[in-house]
């Protein structure tokens, strides 16, 4: 579970986030939605630790934590995907999925830096098929995949690392559809497996499809929340808007 | 100041100084043109420039014009040079450099015969003297003296020394030039050439040039070694293709087998003599070069005295004669003792 | 899955598997094709070149540029460039050999004095890059010029003569009738291409020049690993120059003039790609040995040194053609 309350971000004298809260519940795919400039963005960086907040609290599991670096992060259980700049194009998906977390050979060889490939390749497999996720070879450089197959392993890699949350920055926003749906198969299992999933998304169809609850920012804070079930694609569109407020207490501008 | 008086205040100056500019400029041409001016007093600055820095030869050139400098009295040489001799941009540049810093004369060594040309005339033009030594310009103007070796007799004499030392019978003999365009490059290789004319016995069966650059003359002489088993003698046409043919010589276990003809006096050449690899070296005479330079120089800034070419000499190093006077003088020279007719 | 999704996908595989198959190895089979063919030929048309004796003398001539060339490919696989490779080591030689002739060490220490000044110099270029964010190109020109200064100012510009005969161990010693120098040779492209493809290290230098961001992001210490690439490569520079030095028992200080480019063929011919990414140890050392072999032949076949390099020149563009090549082709396919 991930929470973050009051959390302030300035840019200079430009406060990007004003109080913002945010929850994603285990289990659940949250959607994150708002405007271009709502904060949306700086909420993710902040929740993946790429970027240090100014105020308030971000809590893992009801804990507080205050990532210095993406490192920090994952280590805590925090996975993103960015929309771009995911993956290394000529690494095998094999030495992509195991990035920064090789695994070393056993005995003084291992210590000397060497690499279990072997076990790489099988483990990367083993994964992948758990996720459904279908790549021709774990072997295959990354640049001979498709925009979709790469999007895959990109979210593969989170959920397979992630303990507690993934953070998924538009990863559906240049796939075409049936790409789309196989990236949206990945992110299901992630939740099956009882992962807090947030979804960044700008495809209202998408997020009633795929989303269990829906949050709004506007203007640096949350505006509004919904679930899924409940809500239309207008009531989403009059929420961004600010036409649509849920959460009086937390809209209030000072 | 209003930005308005100060613009108009901007361009009165500017007219000023351009019309002074512009004054100077004739003067300075009336002086450059006329090689009778007047003599100059006070301290001289002349500008020596090797065709590379980082070689023995280009070092005792450098001996020999500061010993001229220090002959005289107040005058300071100042030393530049390129990096490469395949540099020839470069060079053209330094010489542009050294008329814009408003050296008193320039004694130089050209790259590139043709492509210095034009620096050497702009240097002219701008009234500061020119003497060229080593390697001149294409078209050299009358005015520009050059103090060099005749590289063309010298490489004829290394043919015939070789053809001394090979004697009866027919042999194979290779050339290792150095910089394939450079007119002293030309001349030395012509010169072996035509020197090997006179001999029917010896047939050039290689060429390869080293690029001055030990380790490729190297290897060059090695593949040369390789190719050519029967190889009997070598010319190898500079110092650092000396160098490296003695060392291919020597790792292919054929010292004493190839004779080999240098050209230059580094220590490491004059070692390889003594030490029986090298037969003979036709030693050039550099510092004469820096010193007849910079000496006529003066004699031309100070008294107006026109600069003439000459032939620095060469001189012909054997194990027999190195430990004579005279060829002391060449291989060791010092401003005390300076292989230079005074 | 649909049905029409899953016959691609599987048509996909198979269409995948051969062309990953042969590209990744088409750079690399082309140069080991002509490498074979050039040999066969000049073995053919010169009746000196199969001997052992030349052959030896090509692997001891092709020793320092393929050193040199491989510590290039490091730099050239994180998408960065090293111009200054032949400073470097005209300034590493020219130590090496003063320190031998002022102090009078053993050619070991020289040569650890050597690797020392190449990784000195690679530390400036790896700071550069990393810390001030110089382009790799800019980064290393400045240290090749500054490096080629330094060399001027340490020797005051003239050969470093009259080394006692032990120096040219390095260049010219045998180990059981091999010239040295290949042995050290093999030693190093067998380390460094075992680093490269097996190590946790070798794995964070292709996923930092195929893209940094993600390595970034990955948790790798990009800064770091981007300047111990740029140590390690100087340090082997370092090596080529002081063996460079060894084979002439001189210190020269116009050496390296050029070897840059030299260097950068033997990798771009390899299989090395610019962009970044993308390279490997055996490839560089085809790439050497393939414009080795073009020198070494045109001289035993008379052949004019101007001929040498308009035909090294037409192998780099066939390569970095091929290259070309298939890159537009992979990215077509993503």
């Amino acid at each position: 579970m991930l929470e973050a309350h009051g959390v302030v971000k300035r840019f200079g004298h430009v406060e990007a986030l004003r109080g913002a809260d945010f929850t994603a519940r285990k289990g659940e795919v949250t959607a994150l939605i708002g405007d271009n400039g709502a904060g949306k963005s700086t909420l993710v960086k902040v929740l993946a630790g790429a970027q240090p907040h100014d105020e308030g609290a971000v809590l893992v599991d009801g804990r507080e934590i205050r990532f210095a670096s993406p490192l920090d992060a994952r280590r805590a259980g925090v996975e993103t995907v960015y929309q771009d700049l995911a993956v290394a194009d000529d690494l095998s998906v094999a030495a992509n999925l195991y990035l920064g977390r090789e695994i070393p050979l056993g005995g003084p060889l291992g210590r000397l830096g060497l690499l279990d490939k072997r076990a790489m390749r099988r483990g990367a497999a083993e994964a992948l098929a758990e996720l459904g996720v279908r790549i021709p070879r774990v072997t295959t450089p990354i640049a001979m995949l498709s925009g979709g197959q790469r999007q895959c392993v990109a979210v593969a890699r989170a959920v397979i690392w992630a303990s507690n949350v993934v953070i998924l920055d538009e990863p559906t926003a240049a796939l075409g559809v049936v790409q789309t749906a196989r990236v949206l198969e990945v992110v299901a299992r992630a939740r099956e497996e009882g992962m807090s999933v947030v979804l960044v998304s700008h495809n209202m169809p998408q997020v009633l499809e795929i989303a269990d609850r829906v949050e709004v920012m506007r203007l640096g804070r949350r505006t509004a929340r919904f679930k899924a079930a409940d809500v239309t694609t207008d009531d989403l569109v009059a929420a961004m808007t600010g036409a649509l407020v849920t959460e009086p207490e937390d809209a209030e501008l000072g | 100041m209003s930005p308005r008086f100060r613009s108009r205040w901007t361009i009165a100056l500017l007219a000023a100084a351009a019309t002074f500019a512009l004054s100077a400029c004739v003067e300075v041409r009336d002086g450059g043109g006329g090689e009778e001016t007047g003599p100059v007093d006070g301290p001289l600055e002349i500008a020596v420039a090797p065709k590379a820095v980082g070689h023995e030869f280009w070092n005792t050139v450098k001996a020999g014009a500061e010993c001229a400098a220090g002959l005289a009295e107040d005058v300071t040489v100042t030393w530049d040079g390129v990096a490469a001799e395949t540099d020839i941009e470069g060079q053209v540049n330094l010489i542009q450099n050294f008329v814009t810093s408003g050296v008193d004369g320039i004694v130089y060594a050209a790259t590139d015969s043709a492509a210095l040309a034009p620096a050497t005339q702009s240097a002219l033009d701008a009234g500061v003297p020119v003497a060229m030594i080593d390697s001149g310009t294409d078209p050299q103007p009358s005015e520009v003296p050059l103090y060099a070796t005749d590289n063309r007799a010298g490489a004829v004499e290394a043919a015939n020394l070789l053809a001394d030392a090979l004697g009866e019978g027919d042999h194979e003999v290779a050339l290792i030039e150095f910089q394939p365009g450079s007119q002293t490059n030309t001349e030395r290789a012509e010169g072996f050439t035509e020197g090997l004319a006179a001999h029917a016995n010896l047939e050039l069966v290689a060429q390869q040039p080293s690029h001055s650059d030990v380790n490729e003359a190297r290897r060059v002489t090695e593949d040369i070694l390789t190719a050519n088993p029967e190889l009997d003698g070598i010319f190898a046409a500079n110092e650092p293709s000396v160098l490296g043919a003695i060392q291919a010589i020597e790792s292919a276990g054929k010292t004493g087998e190839v004779t080999v003809i240098g050209w230059d006096a580094a220590p490491d050449e004059v070692a390889a003599l003594e030490a029986g690899q090298i037969h003979a070296l036709v030693v050039q005479n550099p510092f004469n070069m820096g010193f007849l330079g910079v000496q006529s120089m003066i004699e031309h800034l100070r008294e107006g005295t026109p600069m003439a070419s000459a032939d620095t000499g060469v001189t012909f190093v054997t194990a027999e004669n190195m430990a004579s006077e005279e060829v002391r003088a060449v291989l060791e020279p010092s401003c005390d003792n300076p292989p230079v007719d005074q | 899955m649909t049905a029409l999704e899953r016959d691609a996908g599987v048509q996909g595989r198979l269409g995948a598997w051969v062309s990953e198959r042969v590209s990744v190895a088409v750079s690399e089979f082309t140069a080991a094709a002509a490498l074979v063919v050039l040999f066969v030929a000049l073995s053919l048309a010169s009746p000196n070149f199969l001997t052992a004796d030349n052959l030896f003398n090509i692997g001891s001539q092709t020793a320092v540029i393929a050193i040199i060339a491989v510590a290039q490919t490091m730099v050239i696989i994180t998408k960065g460039i090293d111009l200054s490779v032949g400073s470097t080591a005209a300034l590493a030689g020219v130590m090496a050999a003063i320190v031998v002739r002022d102090l009078g060490v053993s050619v070991w220490t020289a040569a650890l004095v050597a690797i020392a000044v190449g990784a000195a110099c690679g530390l400036v270029n790896g700071l550069l890059v990393s810390v001030v964010r110089l382009p790799p190109f800019i980064a290393t020109l400045g240290t090749m010029s500054a490096g080629r200064g330094l060399v001027f100012i340490v020797t005051g510009a003239v050969g470093v003569y009259s080394l006692p005969e032990s120096f040219q161990l390095l260049g010219n010693g045998q180990i059981g009738g091999v010239p040295f120098a290949i042995v050290v040779t093999a030693l190093v492209a067998l380390a460094v291409g075992y680093l490269l493809s097996q190590s946790r290290f070798g794995q964070h230098v292709y996923a930092m020049g195929s893209n940094l961001e993600a390595a970034r992001r990955a948790g790798i210490a990009v800064r770091r690993k981007l300047t111990a690439v740029y140590v390690l490569a100087g340090a082997l520079v370092g090596l080529g120059g002081v063996i460079a030095a060894s084979r002439v028992n001189s210190g020269q200080p116009n050496y390296g003039i050029g070897l840059e480019l030299d260097a950068i063929a033997a990798a771009v011919i390899g299989g090395a790609s610019l962009f970044g990414g993308q390279g490997r140890i055996a490839g560089t050392l085809i790439g050497a040995f393939l414009i080795a072999l073009v020198r070494n032949g045109s001289v035993l076949l008379g052949i004019s040194i101007h001929y040498q390099q308009v035909i090294v020149g037409l192998i780099i563009w066939a390569a970095v053609a091929f290259d070309q090549f298939r890159r537009r082709r992979l990215e077509a396919r993503g």
